[in-house]
């Protein structure tokens, strides 16, 4: 007969020498799970990463969708997204193997080239440009043939001891064009189907880039107060915005007729008003803003954007007409004493420059009002200086160039 | 008293060695798989590797130094090939390779990468 003392007992040890070796087994496959996982995520995160590069060495600004297969073994492969947004372009890569993905996005703009410190390009309209006061236009300036002069209005002339600091050119009697296609992307906002209604949004809110876009509709007259906007939204009003300054916007657009940024209102957004675009006293807007007057329809009034005294952009302002309006009255961009706008300034129309710019300015005629008169091609204490602007600096996406450079 | 009277019955032969036998058969095993496990520590090389490998993108994004070279850092034998990319010339396609000593490759890293403007 065979006992069986020393046989329980092993097999008693063995269970759990076993169990032991199991959970050995199960900690070896999970890790080596969480690795594949790792190594799967970080390829991924590396093709994404060179998808955005693929999209910055395109040369087009213009929508476009696009799957690529990177190193052209198939197993590479990116979806590669452009879309405007605003004045800038919206890039997306996303990479994806057996399931998982990985999301890139970056938003671009136009590199400056290593040569362009434009300060002032003047349309050529026949007239000289007349500085007077403290002005001073610093860096390569586009001038009309015939040229530039010392001014006296108001009982002051001019108190440079030259007239420009940096290189004079020829202009055209037109300026430089903007790309037609952005603005009218922005223009299909106004009219897309509202994805929810301004009353129905939390008080804060971040929306990301890589879901679809929120169209709010505010209705015909809409007040921002105290909101915390951040995202991919587009907040439209039929009428007039008003962004109050209790609210916090970031990476926004705002679309409507009129739009009033009232005192102190902080952030870094996108405006488009049809009719008129005015920034209060005291508005700090952080890069990258744009501030842009965008006329789609014919008009007999004056569209106007005015930045107030204390004010400052850091971004673009513009003033824009489609090609097919037809209007008596110019477009007017009023930069008023002590204001500033670091970046670029165009102006299709009519401009009015007594605050200073670090940067650009592109402008179809300067028109100085003061109470007494109107002057045109005058310039009374502006300051362009082009060198201001760090090298580093990313342009709009909005001008139309050959080789754009993102 | 009566616990010194308690006597332990002896295991006979034959169930001694069936003891020893599914002992050494289980132990065995566990061995084999303890052996397996620690050879998963060259996957901690990996993704060292892996890991090193990405910084060097990001190292060559920034210094912009292209060439093809093979160097040895940290254990491992990197070879790096950059070339001009086939899709779009302007840009620059890099190829890190990662091996150990004993020349088995650890990892490899590809990446695009946009030169900036001198």
């Amino acid at each position: 007969m065979v006992r069986a003392g020393a046989l329980l007992m092993s097999v008693a040890m063995a269970t759990v020498i076993a169990m032991f070796s199991g959970f050995l087994i199960l900690m070896a496959y999970h890790f080596k799970q969480q690795e594949s996982l790792l190594l799967s995520q970080k390829k991924l995160a590396a093709n994404a990463r060179s998808g955005i590069e693929w999209l910055l060495a395109s040369t087009s600004a213009e929508a476009s969708s696009q799957y690529v297969d990177l190193f052209g073994q198939g197993s590479d492969s990116v979806l590669l997204q452009q879309r405007y947004w605003g004045a800038y372009s919206l890039l997306s890569s996303t990479a994806m193997s057996a399931g998982a993905q990985v999301h890139q996005m970056a938003l671009c703009g136009a590199a400056l080239s290593a040569d362009e410190s434009t300060a002032l390009y003047l349309a050529d309209l026949g007239r000289p440009l007349h500085v007077c006061g403290n002005t001073r236009l610093q860096g390569t300036s586009y001038l009309p043939e015939a040229g530039i002069r010392h001014g006296y209005i108001q009982g002051r002339g001019y108190t440079g001891s030259s007239l420009l600091y940096g290189t004079s050119r020829r202009s055209q009697a037109s300026l430089p064009p903007l790309q037609g296609k952005a603005l009218e992307a922005l223009h299909q906002y106004r009219y897309a189907a509202a994805t929810m209604s301004a009353a129905d949004l939390p008080d804060t809110l971040h929306h990301s880039f890589s879901d679809s876009t929120l169209v709010i509709d505010g209705g015909k007259n809409l007040r921002l107060g105290n909101v915390h906007w951040t995202g991919n939204l587009v907040i439209r009003a039929d009428s007039l915005l008003v962004v109050g300054a209790g609210a916090t916007l970031n990476q926004v657009l705002l679309i409507a007729g009129s739009i009033v940024l009232e005192p102190q209102v902080r952030g870094a957004f996108q405006a488009f008003a049809s009719d008129s675009l005015v920034v209060k006293k005291g508005v700090a807007l952080s890069y990258p803003s744009v501030l842009g007057l965008c006329r789609q329809r014919s008009y007999t009034f004056q569209p106007f954007v005015r930045v107030e005294e204390g004010a400052s952009v850091k971004g673009f302002v513009f003033s824009w007409v489609a090609p097919a309006v037809v209007a008596d009255l110019k477009t007017w961009i009023d930069l008023r004493p002590n204001s500033l706008v670091e970046g670029e300034v165009y102006a299709e129309g009519n401009a009015q420059l007594a605050g200073e710019v670090r940067g650009s300015v592109y402008c179809f005629r300067i028109v100085l009002r003061s109470p007494s008169a109107s002057y045109e091609n005058h310039l009374l204490d502006a300051v362009v200086d082009a060198k201001a602007r760090s090298p580093l600096w990313v342009s709009h996406a909005l001008m139309e160039k050959d080789g754009y450079k993102k | 008293m009566d616990a010194l009277k308690f006597r332990l019955k002896a295991a006979s032969l034959l169930e001694t060695i069936i003891a020893l036998l599914i002992t050494l058969t289980v132990f065995g095993i566990s061995a084999m798989v303890y052996v397996q496990l620690l050879r998963s520590g060259l996957r901690v090389q990996t993704l060292k590797a892996s890991q090193r490998m990405s910084e060097l993108a990001d190292e060559m994004r920034s210094s912009q130094h292209w060439g093809t070279e093979t160097f040895k850092e940290e254990g491992f034998i990197i070879e790096k090939t950059t070339a001009h990319y086939a899709q779009q010339p302007s840009l620059m396609q890099l190829e890190l390779i990662a091996a150990d000593e004993e020349g088995r490759v650890l990892a490899s890293h590809r990446a695009l990468i946009l030169p900036r403007d001198p």
